[in-house]
């Protein structure tokens, strides 16, 4: 719901905004700038005060092992909503190496704690429902900041609450909906956060425009995913700028 | 991951080879090559056999006598460089300079003991290549793929570009000058400014380098 309610508030937002807009954050796809420079404010702040500070203590008192095998039950866990994806794109094979790692690592890997069918050679995918929409032809349409989630754009944005249904956490609507289940959430964003605190770091050494190094890196990293069912990994290329 | 991005951005600066009808194994060769060169030094720096001045003082002098960023530079101003005044232009100049060298020197630290290798190429045109490679060896322990857009020049291979985990670094740079300017009707000096405050908030000033012209 609370996706919802951002999306509508933006494409309300979106309208007395647009004309303060600038045309090369128009021509960025960005059109609701002002906006999303805000809510980009307000999670810099939310990280900075609370969910930095957070991550940086789970890291210190969590043993590297440990660490791990949260990360793994976590990504164990999404894999039902890789394999919707998959099978929504068409992709059989890769379908079955999401579904031969889930059976693999649920069962044997103790309920995804180790990563048994990546250590024995199985590929990894990682697919959502934005990246699914693309390959049905769908744009990205405009870019979305969404308060505490971060970068994202119209269609991820959908794609992120379409991506709710398969994962395990939402088919028991009395779990789902639990204390149990919001503490999980917490500790899969806590140790997200924590895994990419090395980017954060970074981002605030070097970003000449930390709103817009972001928006650029989500772009392209998005890109990547997108392109990268296609097999033709060569096809990145064909679009890069020239430097005269 | 960014960390592996800068560590092979500062590549992009340190090295440009003489070649005269290159070829796609020319382009590897290029980038291997200097790969190590850096890599080497960075080992020297983690081992202790060499201090941060040493290194500070050799990655600028690599950079004034073989990298263009002049060409990065106005890649960065796109449609910018046209419009702005010769002033401008060259207070940016120096002042992006001096951003680049003061990112790559903050980060050294981060690199030590990563190994490069190289894994193929693409070449996109006659003398326009993108040098496929692994980076290897850092604390988490993870493989990371790094393309290198590699254009020859005047008989020059130069790595212009490069590409971690599908996020291009000049591209990127490209976009923050690019939103600056155009956030303050189209003036070069906005983004001169941005720049000059990024590398007073780093702790590195500017004022040591030569100055542009002024604005």
């Amino acid at each position: 719901m609370i996706l919802i309610r951002f999306l509508l508030v933006a494409g309300f937002a979106a309208l007395s905004t647009a004309c303060a807009t600038s045309p090369d954050a128009l021509e960025a796809g960005d059109p609701f700038e002002p906006v999303n420079r805000a809510v980009f404010q307000f999670n810099d702040a939310a990280d900075r005060a609370i969910l930095g500070p957070a991550a940086r203590t789970y890291a210190q008192v969590t043993p590297q092992p440990a660490q791990r095998g949260v990360r793994n039950v976590f990504n164990n866990l999404n894999r039902p909503v890789v394999l919707a994806n998959t099978l929504l794109q068409g992709d059989f094979e890769r379908s079955s190496d999401v579904l031969l790692s889930f059976i693999t690592d649920t069962t044997f890997g103790i309920g995804g704690l180790f990563a048994l069918a990546e250590a024995n050679g199985v590929p990894q995918h990682n697919e959502d429902f934005g990246q699914t929409l693309a390959v049905w032809g769908l744009g990205d349409g405009p870019y979305l900041m969404l308060p505490l989630l971060g970068p994202s754009n119209l269609r991820d944005g959908a794609g992120r609450f379409v991506d709710r249904y398969p994962h395990p956490f939402n088919w028991n609507e009395d779990f789902s909906q639990s204390g149990e289940a919001w503490a999980l959430r917490g500790l899969n964003g806590l140790r997200f956060r924590a895994d990419a605190e090395n980017a954060f770091a970074t981002l605030d050494r070097t970003a000449i425009d930390p709103y817009v190094q972001m928006r650029s890196a989500y772009r392209q990293l998005r890109a990547e995913q997108i392109r990268d069912r296609s097999g033709d990994d060569d096809a990145a290329f064909d679009d890069l700028p020239d430097f005269d | 991951m960014f960390k592996s991005v800068l560590a092979a951005a500062a590549l992009i600066l340190t090295g440009a080879a003489s070649a005269q009808d290159t070829s796609a194994s020319e382009a590897e060769a290029f980038v291997e090559s200097n790969a190590q060169s850096v890599i080497e030094t960075l080992q020297a720096l983690q081992a202790g056999e060499r201090d941060l001045d040493e290194v500070r003082a050799e990655f600028r002098d690599r950079i004034d006598r073989l990298a263009d960023v002049e060409r990065i530079t106005n890649f960065v101003l796109g449609r910018y460089r046209r419009t702005a005044s010769e002033e401008d232009l060259a207070a940016f100049s120096e002042t992006f300079r001096e951003y680049a060298i003061s990112v790559y020197e903050t980060e050294l630290t981060n690199y030590a003991g990563q190994t490069l290798s190289v894994t193929g190429s693409v070449t996109r045109s006659p003398g326009d290549y993108v040098v496929r490679s692994e980076v290897t060896g850092g604390p988490d322990g993870r493989t990371y793929d790094v393309n290198w857009r590699v254009l020859e020049s005047d008989g020059e291979l130069q790595v212009l570009d490069a590409q971690v985990f599908g996020v291009w670094l000049a591209q990127t740079q490209r976009e923050q000058i690019l939103s600056i300017i155009g956030n303050n009707r189209g003036q070069v000096s906005a983004a001169t400014e941005a720049l000059n405050d990024r590398l007073e908030n780093s702790g590195t000033q500017a004022a040591d380098a030569p100055q542009g012209s002024g604005e």
